[in-house]
């Protein structure tokens, strides 16, 4: 295929062939009118000169036809129909036209289009052509012809488009000196000035027409040789002419004799082109060394390009078209045991298991005819890859493709995740046994639950049976047999009886708090303040008489366990009930107030108060910090309401003041934020 | 004469109760079983009770959950399946605090239900109020 470069020159080249035609057409038909209206001017040019015969100017219309057809490389049979019809005539016309020369013959061509009355010395046979032109015509439709025919014989054509060119000059340069002798070949035939010229332009247009043959090659071509073939073909031309000229001029002006003359052009010959081939080394030398300049940066470029890709961690494989290895990097040699080597020119599918790679081999002919610059390979599928000892490996693979003028190129990308899917493996399965072992885990743990709770249902029913008896005999026994005992032995049963009542609330707190622990957590917005009245309603129902006044902040609300709190409020307001007992004017108060920038909830009573050096054991399970003389309890009361609040995710504490009152402080934060 | 089944294991609570019931001056007949099976067998007339008139059912039956052989809330199943005693009032009387019992024992459809208090005088005033309410308050469907 031809680079663009030349490509572009074709398109020239047939162009210019195109445009002799134009200009061979147009100056036939302009002399074609002149012998219709009779203008001397477009029949001679110069006065006096030679004219263009009739059949003459037709003849080069039919050229500028017939090349016109021709002259593109690829020529439809019907033009070629039509152009061997345009050779057929003009090899016609000058045949008879040269018969007529050489045995007298008068076929009456000469006349057919128009009389020529115009006899001189010039003109002895009026209205034909001269033997140069008859000759230069019959080489022109030979060279059309070679053209035309569908052999490879445009060499041919060419010669003769040469000869023409020979012809045409030898003319045109005796115009130039006026020798006769060179434009009339016999003193009575002679070639008009515009023929020769329409010569040499046809004989261009010929030459163009096949800019790829060698000849037009050299000529045509960007490498230093053509372009010094541009530069020196017109030197060759016109130097010489001009020189020439010059020294016809002077020694026809008489500035100097032959010899000086001959001296000075030889001379100015000699200078001129040495002065030309200098300057042409020249240019050539500045090319080369340009095209060296290019071609070293090129490789450097070239070679950080390869260092690049050789040093790449992945895998970096190039295939050409038929996806055979153009390229394979120093990673994918190690990758796939191969040496680079050994791999360039096979094809990619030796690196492929043998099952997948006529689908591999389909679905990257399918992608090169996308226009998708890339794309992951394999993402429906897993892909991998065989090494030379016929290991298989799993790859993540993604590929590319770029279009050059030398065609399309693919380029894959490896890299090795034989590690990363052991590591997802392992993972899964490291996953698996954590589920499983969560699973067990938690079956485990709800056993217990389940065992811990019978254990609890079994320990209240069985402890407080013989709690009963213990109750229900020392009273029977009282009640019978009071009369028998005396003060002391009836307070002795008083002690049993209350033991063994005390005993029963142990055993009940201590299996609300177990309980607590397992319970699930039932949300709702409780109305606090409610709670709150209603056991203090409760609490006066138990001690009519007693006058407690209590100060309820209305409307707060909290989120929680409503029966849980109901057990928080039962606990801190029945404390503060009892630690009042001995107080005359009873306060209790709850409210909610800002401390620390949080809202915290509150309970305060004006009872008994407590030391605030044993804080500490204030919330711990039996801890009292009074006698059971002084003030009933268990002592769990308060560990259960401590276990609650911490169970909705706040805080307790408390403060006292011996006598003088407690305070309990908690905050119930909001629960959807606890769930984050 | 109003006769009570009173269904207990616990000899010291069995003892404990017929103590209260003398208390309380209601006259009548307490039947004592000491498990399930003795129980439905008083009822339906089987072993050891072959040959009683099964139509003389108690005005009250006084049942305890925990109880060997047969368990509290199977018999008051078939206290309430058979025909004979399905109307009689059953009051479960048991130291059982357990919500899910209670459940139960309502949803097989016992009258009442009373948590066994430790204290002998609460217990006492249970049974005497129990005794007022459900034998001379309380219109039997079946008496």
């Amino acid at each position: 295929m031809t680079s663009p470069d030349t490509q572009a020159k074709v398109y020239n080249a047939t162009f210019w062939s195109g445009v002799s035609c134009v200009i061979m057409g147009a100056v036939g038909s302009a002399v074609l009118i002149g012998w219709i209206l009779d203008i001397p001017a477009l029949k001679s040019i110069f006065p006096g000169m030679a004219t263009m015969k009739a059949n003459t100017a037709a003849a080069f219309v039919i050229t500028a036809l017939t090349l016109w057809l021709v002259r593109r490389e690829n020529i439809s049979p019907s033009e070629r129909r039509l152009a061997y019809v345009g050779t057929g005539l003009i090899v016609l016309i000058a045949s008879i036209t040269l018969i007529e020369y050489l045995t007298m013959w008068n076929s009456g061509l000469d006349q057919l289009l128009f009389r020529d009355d115009d006899i001189s010395a010039t003109n002895v046979f009026p209205g034909r052509m001269s033997h140069a032109t008859a000759f230069s015509f019959l080489l022109m439709g030979l060279s059309l012809g070679f053209l035309t025919i569908p052999r490879n014989t445009v060499h041919r054509s060419q010669i003769f488009a040469l000869a023409i060119m020979v012809v045409a000059m030898i003319a045109l340069i005796g115009y130039l000196f006026d020798v006769e002798a060179l434009y009339s070949f016999v003193a009575f035939s002679s070639m008009a000035v515009h023929t020769a010229v329409l010569f040499v332009i046809g004989a261009v247009g010929v030459l163009f027409a096949r800019p790829n043959t060698t000849l037009m090659r050299v000529v045509l071509g960007s490498e230093s040789g053509s372009i010094m073939v541009r530069n020196l073909l017109p030197a060759a031309l016109l130097v010489p002419i001009s020189v020439g000229w010059l020294r016809w001029f002077g020694e026809r002006s008489g500035l100097y004799n032959t010899e000086f003359g001959i001296a000075l052009f030889t001379l100015i010959n000699i200078g001129v082109f040495s002065a030309l081939i200098w300057w042409n080394g020249y240019l050539l030398n500045r090319a080369v060394v340009d095209r060296r300049h290019a071609e070293d940066s090129l490789r450097r470029s070239e070679a950080r390009l390869i260092g690049i890709v050789d040093a790449a961690m992945d895998a970096i494989i190039t295939i050409d078209n038929n996806q055979h290895v153009v390229m394979f990097n120093r990673a994918a040699e190690v990758m796939f045991q191969y040496a680079s080597a050994d791999m360039i020119g096979q094809p990619l599918e030796r690196i492929i298991p043998q099952r997948f790679r006529e689908t591999h081999h389909t679905l990257i002919q399918i992608f090169g005819e996308t226009e998708v610059t890339n794309r992951r390979m394999g993402s429906l599928r897993s892909v991998s890859g065989i090494r030379a000892n016929g290991d298989e490996f799993p790859v993540e693979a993604s590929i590319s493709q770029i279009t050059t003028p030398n065609g399309k190129y693919f380029t894959v990308i490896l890299r090795d995740i034989t590690e990363r899917q052991q590591a997802e493996d392992t993972l899964r399965s490291l996953n698996a046994e954590l589920e499983q072992r969560v699973v067990e885990r938690t079956t485990h743990l709800a056993a217990i639950n389940k065992e811990l709770e019978a254990f609890s249902y079994s320990v209240s029913h069985d402890l407080r049976a013989p709690l009963r008896t213990l109750n229900g005999f020392s009273q029977a026994l009282e009640e019978d047999y009071g009369n028998q005992l005396d003060d002391e032995g009836k307070g002795y049963l008083q002690r049993i009886r209350t033991a063994s009542r005390r005993m029963g609330q142990l055993i009940d707190d201590l299996l609300q708090l177990a309980r607590l622990s397992r319970a699930e957590l039932v949300t709702t917005q409780v109305n606090l303040s409610q709670l709150v009245s209603e056991i203090s309603g409760e609490l006066a129902q138990t001690e009519p008489e007693r006058q407690v006044e209590w100060s309820i902040q209305t409307g707060l609300t909290a989120q929680g366990d409503k029966q849980l709190l109901l057990i928080v409020f039962r606990n801190l307001l029945g404390n503060a009930w009892k630690f009042m007992h001995k107080k005359d004017h009873a306060h209790i108060i709850f409210g909610q107030m800002a401390k620390d920038s949080e809202l915290v909830f509150f309970v305060k009573d004006n009872g008994a108060g407590f030391n605030m050096a044993y804080v500490d054991k204030l919330f711990g399970a039996f801890q009292r910090l009074h006698a059971n003389s002084e003030f009933e309890g268990s002592g769990i009361g308060l560990a259960t309401v401590q276990r609650i609040i911490h169970r909705h995710g706040g805080s307790i504490w408390a403060e006292g003041v011996i006598n003088e009152g407690a305070t309990f402080y908690f905050t119930l934060p909001s629960l959807m934020e606890m769930n984050d | 004469m109003t006769t009570i089944l009173l269904v207990e294991d616990n000899a010291d609570d069995e003892a404990l109760t017929l103590r209260a019931f003398k208390k309380s001056n209601l006259s009548n007949e307490v039947v004592v079983t000491r498990d399930g099976e003795e129980a439905l067998d008083y009822l339906f007339g089987h072993n050891q009770y072959q040959g009683r008139d099964t139509t003389q059912t108690p005005h009250l039956i006084l049942l305890d959950l925990k109880l060997p052989k047969i368990d509290g809330l199977e018999v008051l199943r078939r206290i309430r399946a058979d025909e004979r005693t399905r109307l009689l009032p059953v009051v479960v009387l048991t130291t059982s605090s357990e919500q899910e019992d209670m459940i139960k024992s309502y949803t097989l459809g016992a009258n009442s239900y009373i948590r066994k208090p430790v204290d002998f005088t609460q217990f006492a005033n249970a049974i005497q109020q129990l005794g007022l309410y459900w034998l001379v308050l309380n219109q039997s469907p079946t008496h």
